[in-house]
């Protein structure tokens, strides 16, 4: 007779862990770590240390546990937790951000889909192959969510330098991806 | 507001995609969460005891470093402490003695005078004189008291002086023990300077007994009948001489 396993839910983890219980921990761990994984890998283009950082954050996250008020989404809270671990190690490498006149920037960056076949896997690469200041503004922009005002202050730079550092990565991961776009089209015909 | 087709592409396929990890595992987990757990039951006294040794050795330090009186590898040599109020008093206390001498010579002035005059001008004369210590002792207040606060006075001002050097008073109260001794020093020194003066006026303080109305007019009377003066000495107007004769008549 097969052991009956009870089915625990997001809340019943969190509070485990608030507890100190180490299966909780574990069912959290297993759960989340690949996304979160993926998160810092947006941010930090070497992948053993996003793997470092990706610890350092979930040992954040079990030892600060008990100031989630259960308000709003765990994972949500658990994403906050790693991005700022991710941007503790941006700043670590005392990045400059550079300036960038972004005039005609969203008329030549103009991108087309059309068949493009991509996966997550190589626009990761793709993210990652940028420059560390217009990946992470545009991490936080395009995918966190956060406006420039709220960029601004996270980074310490400008608005204007948050726009145009997003201007400037918009631009050349459209050129990358036309031209792989054209390539596989090229492909396709010959 | 509309979503740059970029911003959608990379958020729609990374939103939800889970990497692979190298190296990342539950197990290296599990050790780094036993390790915290391990640091967390560190006992107390230990943090206690690591304050005070950091507390005594910056102490020790910062006490070696910014000593203002012992430089080191010196004996340390305590010199005793000046007190301001000492040195100024020490200049007014010395004309004491000039004083003392001034004082003598005017007791035998006076009992020179006091012969042939009465005492009560000798007495005012040594009110006066007294009047400038009463700041000083102003519970004495017999004559007797009086006349012992004259003879005892040059002894007593090197009192107020050391009075205010042992008791450590504060400035304002030594700042009035100056004023007095200032106050009694030029007193002295009026009559070291102008012994004569003071005879003098001493001479006419005896001339100017205060007497009753009743007492004088019977001395002017006595000296009408001996014929040292005249009636007009008297200063009696008819009128005041009418109001006698006929107040004395009623009454008889």
């Amino acid at each position: 007779m097969s052991k009956v396993v009870p089915l625990l839910t997001e809340h019943d983890l969190v509070k485990g862990c608030q507890q100190g219980d180490r299966n909780s921990q574990k069912a959290v761990f297993e759960k989340w770590h690949r996304k979160m994984l993926t998160v810092c890998q947006r941010y930090i283009n070497n992948n053993f240390e996003a793997e470092d950082i990706l610890m350092q954050a979930m040992m954040k996250v079990f030892t600060e546990i008990n100031r989630f008020s259960g308000m709003g989404s765990f994972e949500g809270w658990m994403r906050r937790i790693v991005v700022n671990e991710a941007l503790m190690a941006v700043r670590k490498q005392k990045i400059v951000f550079e300036f960038v006149d972004q005039d005609g920037f969203e008329v030549l960056g103009g991108f087309e889909p059309g068949n493009l076949q991509v996966d997550a896997e190589y626009l990761l690469e793709l993210l990652q192959s940028l420059p560390t200041g217009f990946r992470t503004v545009f991490n936080l922009y395009a995918i966190e969510g956060y406006d420039h005002k709220e960029i601004a202050s996270m980074l310490g730079i400008s608005e204007g330098t948050s726009k145009s550092q997003l201007s400037r990565a918009r631009k050349m991961l459209s050129d990358k991806l036309n031209k792989m776009n054209n390539r596989d089209t090229k492909t396709i015909i010959q | 507001m509309k979503k740059n087709k970029i911003d959608l592409l990379f958020s729609r396929f990374l939103e939800k995609h889970e990497a692979t990890p190298a190296k990342a595992s539950w197990e290296t987990m599990d050790a780094m969460l036993n390790k915290a757990g391990k640091k967390e039951k560190r006992p107390v006294w230990w943090y206690w005891s690591a304050a005070a040794v950091l507390l005594l050795s910056i102490g020790f330090w910062f006490g070696r470093g910014f000593n203002p009186i012992q430089p080191l590898h010196t004996l340390a040599v305590v010199e005793p402490e000046k007190d301001s109020s000492t040195i100024e008093l020490v200049p007014k206390v010395q004309p004491t003695e000039a004083g003392e001498r001034a004082l003598e010579a005017e007791e035998s002035s006076q009992k020179q005078l006091v012969k042939p005059i009465q005492k009560k001008p000798f007495r005012a004369n040594k009110v006066r004189i007294s009047g400038y210590y009463a700041k000083a002792q102003p519970k004495q207040s017999s004559m007797e008291d009086l006349n012992k606060t004259i003879d005892k006075q040059p002894e007593q001002k090197p009192e107020i002086a050391q009075l205010a050097h042992a008791e450590n008073i504060e400035t304002a109260p030594a700042k009035m023990e100056v004023a007095t001794a200032e106050v009694v020093n030029n007193a002295i020194a009026q009559i070291e300077f102008r012994p004569s003066q003071a005879n003098d006026e001493l001479a006419e303080v005896t001339f100017k007994p205060r007497q009753s109305s009743g007492k004088r007019l019977i001395q002017k009377l006595k000296s009408l009948r001996n014929g040292e003066t005249g009636i007009k000495d008297l200063g009696l107007n008819r009128q005041n001489l009418i109001s006698l004769v006929t107040n004395r008549n009623n009454e008889e």
